[in-house]
């Protein structure tokens, strides 16, 4: 086959077609036309010496002033029009793309109907994109689930509110020893219905606080070993009722900084309910300790107490579900603290998990990554 | 014959791609089709006793995966700067679309579509922020490219509002 027969052929099998640049938006064609070219002008059109290819393609119009930019200016490379849909002379619509090129020292237009490719980035978008809306729709709905639990929640409170105000009058009341019992049976079991339905509504909260910026500012990134202190005091008096202890690991050393990533309320939340589970497992004169080590740049916290330890059932993906609840009178908080712990450890990129002690009791622990870490 | 190029702008999924199909062909289809790259779609109307060609220039929803070529909107006479009522986001980015357009290319008469208004129970546009945008000037149009509702007006309205510049 002689050469000419072989660059006809190539240019038909790439879908080109070349064109030169006469000046004054007339181009003319080198090389038989290519099959496309034929369907989107026609046959005579496509077969003309001079072509005035912007008024045939009205897309090619708005490209040419570029391209007559990019050869006036000599640069190398080319100048790209992007691609477009043409709707031909034939009725069929074709992918298109334009590029302007300096070759053997004329103005050289390419045009390129690169179906395939074209086709292949359609697949690929329409996918994003659905998944894009997919997203969007799914954080509508969560934001509608939010203002109806919020809803609910204020319907649910309120009636609580009447009634532990009314038991809190008849407790001024004289009465028989056994009505006071029951009085304070339904004193506690009306503060636990609060704490559940503020639970519920933190649990559920805590995923659209996820969304939320996370504390990019080494410098204000919580401190993990301060929070750590501060739950051991806030839940002092708890466990002196309890007859236990809590205290601060001796190792922690508390001349440095501990900052991770995350946020200083909801660190303390996972502290705060770490704590809760311990102190529910938490038999009298025993302790619990709150500490934290750490490796390389990643920060973790740990909660150990001296309890009966984990069952030999529990895994830790059963103790953090949503809803899950331990086994016992000392089940509490409808299974949502250890959760709350999970998701929002989860959404700062750590981890979680539990496991027994050596000796007695379980551990526990959390790990996120470090802000910063540097002497104070 | 008058010609005006009309270049549709907006997010990705608002209906830039069914109101110049609603309008050209009066077709409708629910699935949605991303735009990749421009569709050049022509129309002949009526204004005013005038005959007008509409060179119709339905060009792809800027997002992160596509940016918006300001090349694209050379020589056009008017935008149909397209809204998705039930995503409120996309207003945002219609108003940054066209403020790009204006640094870029200088004012062109523009009519704000508000599409999608056949879903009433979806719809996310306060009606006081329609009323601040027509306050500042914009022609704001309620339009269903499922229904037809608005989609003759809308190019009507543009094409008054370009001849009589």
């Amino acid at each position: 086959m002689a050469d000419d027969a072989v660059y006809e052929s190539f240019l038909q099998e790439q879908r080109l077609a070349l064109f030169e640049y006469l000046g004054e938006g007339v181009f003319r064609r080198i090389g038989p036309p290519p099959t496309f070219l034929t369907g989107i002008l026609g046959g005579n059109a496509a077969t003309a010496a001079a072509l005035r290819l912007g008024e045939s393609m009205p897309f090619l119009d708005n490209f040419i002033p570029d391209a007559e930019e990019f050869w006036n200016s000599h640069s190398e490379g080319r100048a790209e029009s992007g691609a477009w849909v043409e709707k031909g002379k034939d009725g069929s619509e074709r992918a298109l793309e334009a590029s302007a090129v300096w070759l053997a020292g004329r103005k050289i237009l390419l045009l390129q109907n690169p179906q395939d490719r074209y086709d292949e980035r359609v697949r690929v978008l329409q996918t994003a994109r659905d998944s894009l809306l997919v997203h969007e729709k799914l954080l509508r709905e969560i934001q509608k689930k939010e203002i109806l639990l919020h809803c609910i929640v204020h319907d649910l409170s309120q009636p609580l509110t009447a009634i532990r105000g009314s038991l809190s009058l008849l407790k001024l009341q004289s009465m028989a020893p056994e009505f006071k019992e029951v009085l304070e049976i339904a004193e506690r079991q009306s503060e636990k219905q609060e704490t559940m339905i503020r639970g519920i509504l933190e649990a559920f909260s805590a995923e659209l606080a996820a969304q939320q910026v996370v504390q990019s500012d080494p410098s204000k990134a919580p401190d993990l070993a301060q929070c750590a202190e501060k739950t051991v005091e806030a839940f002092q008096t708890a466990f002196q009722e309890r007859g236990a202890q809590i205290v601060l690991s001796p190792e922690l050393d508390l001349t440095r900084e501990w900052r991770v990533k995350g946020e200083e309320s909801r660190l303390l939340r996972i502290f705060g309910n770490l704590v809760e589970n311990a102190l529910r497992h938490t038999p009298a004169r025993s302790t619990v300790v709150l500490g934290a080590t750490t490796d390389e740049d990643i920060v973790t916290g740990f909660v150990d107490d001296e309890g009966p330890g984990l069952p030999e059932d529990a895994t830790a993906t059963r103790l953090f579900a949503l809803f899950a609840k331990g086994k016992g009178e000392r089940a509490g908080k409808a299974g949502l603290g250890l959760y709350f712990c999970k998701m929002t450890v989860e959404r700062w990129g750590g981890t979680i998990g539990c496991e027994n002690r050596p000796t007695v009791g379980a551990r526990f622990w959390f790990r996120l990554p470090c802000a910063q870490r540097h002497s104070k | 014959m008058i010609q005006k190029k009309v270049c549709m702008l907006g997010s990705f999924s608002v209906g830039k791609t069914s109101l110049v199909r609603r309008f050209v062909e009066s077709i409708f289809s629910d699935t949605y089709l991303t735009t990749v790259g421009v569709k050049i779609d022509k129309k002949q109307l009526q204004v005013d006793g005038k005959d007008v060609t509409l060179m119709l220039r339905d060009i792809y929803g800027e997002d992160e995966f596509q940016k918006l070529r300001m090349s694209y909107l050379r020589g056009a006479s008017g935008f149909l700067l397209v809204v998705d009522g039930t995503r409120r986001a996309t207003l945002d980015k219609a108003l940054a679309i066209k403020e790009e357009a204006d640094k870029a290319l200088g004012p062109v008469h523009s009519v704000m579509v508000l599409n999608k208004c056949d879903l009433a129970d979806q719809w996310e546009l306060d009606p006081e922020k329609e009323d601040a945008l027509a306050g500042q000037g914009w022609s704001v149009i309620r339009t269903s490219a499922k229904t037809g509702q608005g989609v003759e007006e809308i190019f009507t309205t543009l094409a008054r509002a370009m001849l009589h510049k």
